[in-house]
């Protein structure tokens, strides 16, 4: 494997791993309140200006300690908006994660505390602007749509990836980041996972090469505001790389036996 | 009370891997033809949590050949998406399915809390070995946990059978802690050994591990040699050796802990009817259960179909006894994994 296929690798692994799956605790989790969300907002915007009171008590006093960040952080287990964000935000979930942490260390450092607290602040409401885009997003993206509608083959599959890429790469250029992102996370996860079973006999390396793209270098460069002819390149590198799995699926769908 | 809980207190016959079962039934009978089936007759709906490479579809393609007068209407998508939906629906008193297909069990513990439909019929019981029997749903087929292990460097004879003795190893190993099934694996582990044990298993296994992406980069690597032992589900390694039959990975099996852990994929019926019932039947043929085995490496749960070829026979493994219901359960586990540094 080349150098920067392993790079890439490192990379979705650096990535994915700050994104877990969404969890279903027994008995805490309000499956009402989520599945009308959108009428909640504002009980949520709540949950995150207290949240963000919480960490103005802790940047503004000198003295505070790695107790107060666990208060913190049970505080985020607590409130309605996580679970919210987990479930229906769950782009910039990781991200509230990954600033509570980086507070907890700056503390126990005592170093970097108020920039720590100032990024949990913009994760919060990163979070919270996601909720409220998800509540206003009138229509699913394709992937979600097709999720309920008719089978695709694997090659068709491939065709309807590729299109997922363009239209997020058309997004991109609108401005629409978290579009473009969302897109992306849609199609890998509702179309390209599927297809893996049927890859990787005939070309694994195909298939992890494809999975860091998608995990990863195209994430990436979205989230890096990267210019645009750097993401159309990068979806013409992974165009040709579906063109092959998609010729693959073809052989294989073609081979395949009969269940009676 | 949950009914899984009372149950869990019941007898489990078999030695070897129970991983639940309903008090009344001893011996499977064998797996059956679908030529002995009946015609299916009449309007089923179906939530199908997307499956193996389109291959569940490939089933209900056939199923609906099979039977002109079946009106099969298909809700797709995501397990975890369609087990929320089916919660909602159960909810505000309007459940829309008559039968959930899941590719994990989670899924069904879920929906089957929040819907609590009628015990599976016996009828339908009876076809699964009587290790893996539940009473609101049916495990369809299986994934085993395993280590992948470099076989140019390593036999299998060298590995501990016992997966909490991995620390004490010099090996390297390899883990995928974002990927559901690692999750699934720890969150037994929790319920087999505790928090404490678990914690210090994964504390102590950070150091020797690599993280990757995905489980299938797991194997990759073990079989590149960059790793010696790899944690990963079985059909990753099958099918990397079906398109490469060289490639210097074989699997082992711990016994009788989380890391042979089998989870299923499965089925509820949530409207019982004789329709539903004789649909799952269809699930449950030789014809279905082998298909899924050879084109997807899945592990029969059913007496009298092979295993899929690579793997040994199931009932010479051993499985620990878990309720995969609970598996559902990640929370603690997503913050152990935080807590001991790997997530």
């Amino acid at each position: 494997m080349n150098t920067l296929s392993l790079r890439s690798i490192v990379l979705a692994a650096a990535i994915t791993l700050l994104m877990p799956e969404p969890a279903w605790p027994h008995g805490d989790r309000d499956e009402e309140k989520l599945a009308e969300f959108q009428l909640h907002l504002d009980s949520y915007q709540e949950d995150v200006a207290s949240m963000i009171d919480t960490v103005a008590g802790i940047t503004n006093n000198a003295a505070a300690t790695k107790a107060d960040v666990d208060a913190l952080i049970q505080q985020w287990e607590d409130v309605s908006v996580h679970e919210a964000i987990e479930d229906k935000a769950t782009l910039a979930y990781p991200g509230v994660w990954q600033a509570l942490i980086q507070l907890q260390q700056a503390v126990v450092a005592e170093a970097g505390v108020e920039d720590a607290g100032e990024s949990v602040k913009a994760a919060l409401w990163q979070g919270m602007g996601a909720l409220r885009m998800a509540a206003t997003m009138a229509v699913p993206t394709d992937a979600q749509s097709d999720a309920e509608g008719e089978l695709l083959s694997g090659p068709e599959s491939i065709a309807a990836i590729i299109n997922d890429l363009n239209s997020a790469v058309a997004s991109y250029v609108d401005g629409d980041a978290a579009l473009a992102e969302k897109t992306i996370f849609d199609t890998y996860e509702n179309r390209f996972e599927y297809l893996e079973g049927d890859l990787i006999p005939k070309d694994p390396d195909l298939v992890t090469a494809l999975e860091a793209d998608f995990n990863a270098t195209l994430p990436l460069l979205f989230k890096q505001g990267a210019d645009e002819i750097a993401v159309r390149r990068a979806v013409a590198n992974m165009t040709t790389q579906l063109e092959t799995a998609k010729t693959i699926l073809e052989q294989v769908e073609a081979q395949r036996g009969d269940v009676f | 009370m949950h009914r899984r809980h009372v149950l869990s207190g019941l007898l489990c016959l078999s030695t070897a891997g129970a991983i639940g079962c309903l008090p009344n039934i001893g011996h499977a009978a064998s797996a059956v033809s679908v030529d002995s089936l009946p015609k299916l007759k009449g309007s089923l709906t179906l939530y199908l949590g997307r499956g193996e490479g389109g291959l569940y579809e490939d089933i209900l393609k056939a199923i609906e050949k099979r039977n002109p007068d079946l009106e099969l209407k298909i809700r797709r998508g995501p397990s975890t998406a369609l087990a929320n939906t089916l919660v909602a629906e159960s909810r505000f008193g309007n459940p829309r399915a008559d039968v959930f297909w899941s590719i994990d069990a989670a899924s069904l513990g879920l929906v089957v809390r929040a819907s609590d439909p009628d015990p599976v019929d016996a009828e339908l019981a009876n076809l699964l070995r009587p290790e893996y029997r539940y009473e609101q749903w049916l495990p369809i087929s299986g994934r085993f946990r395993t280590l992948a292990f470099n076989s140019a460097t390593l036999g299998s004879d060298a590995l501990p059978r016992d997966v909490m003795r991995l620390p004490e190893t010099d090996f390297s190993f390899g883990w995928a802690p974002a990927y559901g099934a690692f999750q699934s694996f720890v969150t037994a582990m929790r319920i087999l050994e505790g928090e404490d044990q678990t914690g210090a298993w994964l504390e102590a296994m950070a150091p020797k591990s690599k993280s990757y992406a995905g489980e299938l980069g797991v194997v990759m690597a073990t079989s590149r040699s960059e790793r010696d032992v790899g944690f990963a589900n079985h059909y990753y390694t099958l099918r990397l050796k079906q398109g490469r039959p060289d490639a210097p990975v074989d699997l082992a099996f711990t016994r009788n802990d989380a890391g042979c852990l089998l989870n299923a994929s499965g089925v509820a019926i949530l409207r019982r009817s004789q329709l539903a019932n004789d649909f799952v039947r269809h699930l449950l043929t030789t014809e279905v259960q082998g298909y899924l085995a050879r084109e997807a490496f899945e592990v029969p749960l059913l007496q009298g179909v092979e295993s899929p070829k690579g793997l040994p026979p199931v009932a010479e493994l051993q499985p620990p006894k878990v309720d995969l219901e609970q598996l559902a359960d990640l929370r603690p586990t997503l913050s152990l994994l935080r807590s001991t540094g790997v997530l």
